[in-house]
């Protein structure tokens, strides 16, 4: 088992600037706002989704 | 080698807890299976004459319906979807329109937590705080306010009862992510009537399905307060009380069948707010009102224009409701309103039928454009022209009789 999917929460009140299948750096940030999420790991966006109840996108990575 | 074997055995069950739980957390919420292109189930205005004028001097009940995430393209398109271009939604025939600025006092751009705390108690706060200043200082709600003067007073949503936009209206907390300690603000309260999703929060932790870190079980809590606690459409029709708790789902409502749909949520909050009494000391004064149509915001941060039209309608129909009660009342200030504008939503694209009307999207999270209001009532007047969110709540308590407003609490 080689593969280990890193996920990371944004609130979802700001526009993302990443998208999924996208190439991210580690430290890279995620959202428009400078007190965002950023990318803890290297790697591709494997999947962005909305998660209501907490008003937070979550943003799978497969570390590269 | 003992040592070995079963670092690695733990290793394993670590890999598999980082793939598999966090993924299973995240998507718990029960998604509607619908189709989101039938829209049969709106019933549209007969007529698109906006409702005539209110001449009575003295506001008792105030409904104030907020669309989370409606902007003014969310409403436009719902109208060309549901009716074409020349007709209009229920919300739109109310007779004083106007636009409201939604920043808060750190960003641009606002959440709910903020807006809302803005048209609660008409100070602007951070993102993601409930009740209180930048400082951390408590305001007393417009909520809180009309219910110690006597006035019943009550919260509908689809989303869950504890989420930003309700909880601003009767709980104070630093951040909207304190869910289950907003839960027990609300029920603290006394608030007469609390219906939406979220009975995750209010059951104990010994419950499988519970979200809370303690024990307290607050529906338990809420029976022995004498309040009436349903969890189905026809318990929620059946009953008959003055206080009354109804949870449909563990979070967010599904909007769909057999659950209660938002008008028929709203419609029972006027109804046991009406005729809400305390005992020997007879009716009360009047009564507030919030209701909230939640998955607006949802389907738009989606980027879902059919999810967006269909909430957009149900909420409307929870609105209708509210401007019949206030038609035949006479006395009942109606004012709908959104928190901000979520998705960037523009129509740049359609033919003069409207139900091709294109949706085209700038982005995924709210934006900082300024959101509609539309008012019926005594002194619905008072809600035209272009000013700030924190207004509506300062209008609100004026023609409700408290002042001096905003009121920090000692």
């Amino acid at each position: 088992m080689t593969e280990r999917r890193v996920i990371v929460r944004v609130d979802a009140t700001d526009h993302l600037v990443v998208q999924e299948s996208e190439k991210v750096c580690q430290g890279q940030r995620l959202g428009k706002d400078e007190t965002d999420a950023t990318a803890p790991v290297s790697g591709i966006i494997q999947s962005i989704r909305f998660d209501t109840s907490s008003h937070e996108f979550v943003i799978i990575v497969e570390p590269a | 080698m003992v040592r070995t074997k079963r670092a690695l055995a733990m290793s394993v069950v670590f890999i598999a807890l980082t793939l598999i739980v966090p993924i299973v957390q995240a998507f718990d919420y029960p998604t509607p299976k619908v189709d989101t292109n039938d829209l049969s189930f709106y019933v549209p205005a007969i007529s698109t004459a906006p409702y005539p004028l209110t001449t009575a001097r003295k506001v008792k009940n105030v409904i104030l319906c907020i669309g989370d995430g409606m902007g003014l393209n969310q409403v436009a398109l719902a109208r060309l979807r549901a009716t074409g271009p020349e007709g209009k939604l229920h919300m739109e025939r109310l007779p004083v329109t106007g636009l409201v600025r939604t920043h808060s006092a750190n960003r641009l751009v606002t959440d709910s937590a903020a807006s809302g705390t803005a048209m609660s108690t008409g100070i602007k706060t951070k993102n993601g705080m409930i009740g209180l200043a930048p400082d951390g200082s408590r305001y007393r709600t417009i909520l809180e306010a009309v219910q110690t003067r006597g006035l019943a007073t009550g919260l509908v949503a689809t989303s869950a009862i504890s989420h930003a936009t309700p909880a601003s209206f009767g709980a104070h907390v630093k951040s909207r992510k304190m869910e289950a300690n907003i839960a027990a603000q609300l029920m603290d309260n006394r608030i007469n009537v609390l219906l939406g999703g979220g009975r995750k929060v209010f059951l104990p932790k010994s419950d499988p399905n519970s979200d809370r870190k303690d024990n307290r079980d607050l529906i338990a809590e809420a029976r022995e307060a004498g309040y009436a606690y349903v969890e189905t459409a026809s318990k929620l029709r059946s009953v008959q009380t003055s206080y009354l708790l109804g949870l449909f789902q563990l979070s967010g409502l599904t909007t769909v069948a057999p659950e209660p749909s938002l008008a028929m949520l709203t419609k029972k909050a006027i109804s046991v707010l009406r005729n809400a009494g305390d005992g020997a000391s007879g009716r009360r004064k009047g009564f507030f009102l919030m209701v909230e149509g939640s998955q607006i915001d949802w389907a738009c941060h989606s980027n879902d224009a059919e999810s967006c039209v269909r909430q957009t309608l149900l909420f409307d129909l929870a609105i209708k409701e509210a401007i019949d009660f206030a038609l035949k009342d006479g006395r009942t200030l109606v004012i709908v309103t959104a928190d901000h504008e979520t998705g960037g939503l523009t129509i740049p694209e359609g033919t003069l039928k409207g139900t091709d009307a294109k949706a085209k999207w700038s982005s995924g999270g709210h934006t900082g454009v300024p959101v509609p209001v539309f008012a019926l009532g005594p002194h619905a007047e008072r809600f035209a022209g272009v000013y700030d969110n924190t207004e509506l709540s300062k209008r609100m308590a004026q023609l409700l009789g408290v002042q001096p407003w905003p009121q920090e609490v000692e």
